[in-house]
């Protein structure tokens, strides 16, 4: 089975209904529309009344059919008589409506949320008929919008809970030696642990029991007590040594696999393209990387080797125990698969109420981490007895759950020791006339034998324990691997070709051609876009917020590759040029500059790290950053970033300005470069920035209007198109223009709020 | 807009086109309308807000027993439809599958497999109603559960307690 039909019947599992188009109704839009080729479909999960059904609506390049269940008959229409199309959202049921010319109604579809993705594609396809084509197979934009929220709640790996295991065991390989010592060092462990008391037992038989009835010479029998508990050190001994070696292994083991986990898992991450991160949770990343890997170091480090360990012996002991006498051991065997059961349904019994305490935990966590850093808005609004109630009902749920929990084990194992004590009893029972020998027909057992057998009952419990335990560490290792197992299964989006070209140094000559792009492959954010751009110049790109402007600089700076069309740096196609190379001479200042932990210095050097410091020096004097730098008592030394000193907004965007400028870059990218600072650092940045953009070809997003005045051209980008072009006084010239309508607004806000 | 709320929503008027959606006519304006319900837990039957395609508010309900009988009809139809969930009436199975919790539910609209998050609890509705809000966002409603079938409260029992 093929990775895709896997992942194919693992959605069809989770949603329970077909997860592509059914034979039976591509064969009837075939009939229906004399196309073969399918463009997209959905499915309507609703009916007119709001229970279950299944209606496919299926776009073909000319046709829109829908198929309802049988015996309905379908309904067919031309894409191009499409006027309007409208979607209306409620809780769980959502309605799409077509209509056609006079307004006459096509067609209403109803379905659930999971359903809406391919209905918002279908609605985007019907109202844009020009736009392209979808960049994807019908079947993969259909199960792409079904995935998409269950991968955000899980990982996705293909493998299942064994698969995953031996992958994890692959890990291992690198240390080999290592592993079998461990490995070796365990099984020697278990055989080496049931010696004593066979030893013991041999001891009283062979030794204690003759001298104390005369039958033998204290004096005789001397050397063989000797050699006894010699034996008996030495097992002692070689038993701790192995024990040594297996803990030693498996714990360093385990540290180097979690190690170079984490060392895949990181390096994958860097690797990977940011539609990867904008698929998953920050938090979820970072706790795959670290809590994960170290779960896994307890699963390598002690669930392997003591999961053989206590199989062993507990075969062992069953094997020993009816060696020594068949009928008591049958007392003691017979019982253990529901023994084992028992600990099985406790072990799952214990998960679940544990997960739920944590759950419990976590919502106590949430109230803690909303009231303090809130704590001056509920003093401010007198809710001090509230937050206290609330935390109260918190803290009471957490120690019913726990009690719970407590309640539980304090219950189950006095259970389960007394059941296995009463087994004990019945071997008592059972041995008592035969050691006694008051019975004349039973089977004579000697104290020796019977010291043994009760020590090997001792042993018992703990591998059943240990099992117990295992069951818990299974489950955790498994879903581990298979969180951290998802990134590195994960790929790239965005590859190098495989002769990349270098263009030393980039002269900036930018050009888009026809390019569109879409993030799910469907409805374009850019829309058929071309303009060309040349060394050196400046671009300012305005308009609404979702117009597509960051969408073009990403594409510039290919975090994504165009849908359809094609960008070009000095003529080379963006999808051929060595993408480490050409980002090094791209430059991108952002609204909001993160800084790493580190000191200014290594801040402004990140990009160059072998830049002196009289550059460094001279690209934060350009930057307007030197001054405020000098008045830190550790100046370039300062410590920023998390848990560092603390920077204003526009301190901050100097130094990351200073960054971009160190590296010198042909291209230069400015996202809200000065949107969130006030008016004099607005005016300082704007220095800098006036500095940073010379002799380069810089492409610039801004809201506030004034900024962009030193712009040679400006684009104006309106839902996924240029709509308007030129200097800034061109475009004031058009008075119906879109630009001239945004300044108007700025300017009477400004005349509203300031003036 | 006209916030309608009482006794101003007298002489609003709702009525359904032929297509399905909602018209209103107020002040001897038509105006085509979607139904947004202020608080669908809190108060489902008050505070309904009409909005026309531009979402500009059209009227603000407060009470629908302000409207004319052929109103309340249309306005109420238009709130089944806009509050609709799933109303689960048996929980065939409840199992957790790496991170994430599977469902399988009888309801009234018929069966539906549907997961949510394993850190996600239900949003109880008390007395014993609870709500469930599925990974892709749709949500299943158990009116009250201690009425559910033995099996159905015992899987129910262990996710909840």
């Amino acid at each position: 089975m093929t990775p895709n039909s896997q992942r194919a019947k693992r959605l069809e599992h989770y949603t329970g209904h077909a997860v592509a188009l059914p034979e039976s109704i591509t064969r009837v839009v075939t009939q229906e529309t004399d196309e073969s080729t399918q463009v997209l479909y959905g499915l309507s999960d609703l009916d007119p009344s709001l229970h279950a059904a299944e209606t496919w609506c299926v776009l073909t390049p000319r046709y829109c059919c829908i198929v309802p269940p049988a015996p309905a008959s379908p309904t067919t229409f031309r894409r191009d008589t499409v006027q309007k199309v409208a979607l209306t959202v409620g809780l769980s049921g959502n309605e799409l409506r077509m209509w056609g010319e006079h307004t006459e109604l096509l067609a209403t579809l109803r379905f659930s949320h999971r359903q809406r993705p391919a209905m918002e594609s279908i609605k985007y396809l019907l109202e844009e008929p020009e736009a392209e084509a979808p960049g994807a197979t019908p079947d993969a934009l259909f199960q792409r919008g079904l995935w998409r929220p269950i991968e955000e709640a899980q990982a996705a790996v293909s493998e299942n809970g064994t698969g995953l295991l031996l992958r994890l065991l692959g890990y291992m390989a690198p240390y080999k030696k290592r592993f079998t010592a461990g490995i070796l060092s365990g099984l020697l462990l278990a055989l080496l642990q049931l010696v004593p008391p066979y030893l013991t037992g041999y001891l009283i038989d062979s030794v204690l029991r003759p001298v104390e009835s005369g039958t033998q010479l204290a004096i005789d029998a001397r050397p063989t007590a000797l050699w006894l508990v010699l034996l008996l050190g030495i097992t002692y001994a070689g038993t701790q040594f192995v024990a040594w070696v297996r803990m030693r292994s498996m714990a360093l083991l385990g540290e180097f696999v979690a190690r170079d986990l984490r060392k895949e898992a990181y390096d994958h991450l860097q690797r990977l393209s940011l539609s990867f991160y904008s698929t998953k949770q920050t938090g979820s990343l970072i706790s795959r990387v670290s809590s994960d890997t170290d779960r896994l170091w307890e699963f390598v480090a002690w669930g392997l080797v003591d999961f053989l360990v206590s199989m062993l012996t507990l075969i062992g002991l069953t094997g020993v125990l009816l060696y020594l006498d068949w009928r008591l051991g049958l007392i003691m065997t017979l019982p253990m698969p529901v023994v084992l059961t028992i600990l099985y349904l406790y072990g799952r019994r214990m998960h679940q109420l544990f997960g739920n305490a944590w759950r419990r935990w976590g919502k106590l966590t949430a109230v803690l981490a909303d009231s303090i850093p809130g704590i001056r808005v509920v003093k401010a609004f007198n809710q001090e007895h509230r937050e206290q109630d609330r935390f109260g009902t918190s803290n009471t749920e957490v120690c019913t759950s726990f009690n719970q929990i407590h309640r539980t084990w304090t219950s189950f194992w006095p259970f389960l020791w007394f059941s296995i004590q009463s087994m004990t009893l019945a071997v008592w029972f059972f041995a008592m006339p035969r050691l006694l020998g008051y019975s004349p027909t039973a089977t004579p057992l000697t104290v020796g034998v019977f010291v043994s057998f009760t020590l090997y009952m001792g042993m018992y419990l703990h591998p059943i324990e240990i099992l117990g335990r295992l069951t818990f560490i299974l489950n955790r290792a498994t879903s581990s691997a298979h969180r951290v197992f998802e990134i590195l299964d994960s790929e790239p989006d965005i590859v190098e070709a495989d002769t990349p070209t270098r263009l030393e140094p980039v002269d900036g000559h930018v050009r888009f051609d026809k390019v569109s792009f879409a993030y799910d492959g469907v409805r374009s954010i850019l829309k058929n876009i071309s303009f060309e751009v040349q060394p050196g110049e400046m671009i300012g790109l305005v308009g609404p917020s979702g117009a597509g402007k960051s969408t073009i600089t990403n594409l510039i700076a290919r975090f994504y590759d165009p849908t359809h069309g094609q960008i070009t740096i000095d003529g080379v196609d963006v999808r051929d040029l060595a993408l480490g190379h050409y980002r090094r001479q791209l430059g991108i200042v952002l609204q909001d500059p993160h800084l790493f932990h580190g000191s200014i210095l290594d801040n402004i050097r990140y990009g160059m790290p072998e830049a002196d410091l009289k550059a460094v020096i001279e690209a934060a004097r350009v930057a307007n950053a030197h001054d405020f730098i000098c008045q830190l008592p550790l100046g370039y030394d300062t410590t920023v970033g998390e848990r560092g000193h603390t920077l204003s907004g526009g301190e901050r965007q100097r130094i990351s300005i200073a960054r971009a400028l160190l590296c010198n870059p042909r291209v230069l990218i400015l996202d809200e470069a000065t949107s969130s600072v006030d008016t004099e650092t607005e005016h300082k940045i704007q220095e800098a920035l006036d500095k940073l953009v010379e002799g380069r070809t810089v492409f610039a997003i801004a809201h506030r209007l004034s900024t962009l005045r030193r712009a040679n051209r400006l684009f104006v980008v309106d839902e996924g198109r240029i709509v308007e072009e030129g200097t800034h006084a061109e475009l004031l010239a058009n008075d119906d223009g879109v630009y001239s309508r945004l300044v108007r607004m700025q300017q009477e806000l400004h005349e509203m709020y300031i003036a | 807009m006209k916030s309608t709320t009482q006794p101003e929503s007298v002489g609003l008027q709702l009525s359904r086109l032929p297509d399905g959606r909602i018209e209103a006519l107020s002040a001897g304006v038509r105006t085509v309308v979607r139904i947004s319900v202020c608080f669908p837990w809190t108060a489902p039957g008050t505070f309904v807000s009409l909005r026309d395609d531009n979402n500009v508010e059209v009227a603000l309900i407060e009470d629908t027993a302000t409207l004319d009988g052929e109103s309340r009809g249309v306005l109420e139809q238009g709130l089944r439809e806009a509050n609709f969930s799933f109303e689960i009436t048996a929980i065939r199975v409840l199992k957790l599958e790496f991170e994430i919790r599977h469902w399988e539910v009888e309801c009234v609209q018929g069966v539906r497999r549907f997961q949510t998050p394993k850190e996600d609890w239900p949003h109880r509705l008390p007395p014993n109603g609870l709500l469930i809000t599925d990974v892709a966002g749709d949500i299943y409603k158990i009116p009250d559960w201690t009425m559910l079938d033995r099996t159905s409260r015992r899987l129910l029992k262990a996710y909840l307690e």
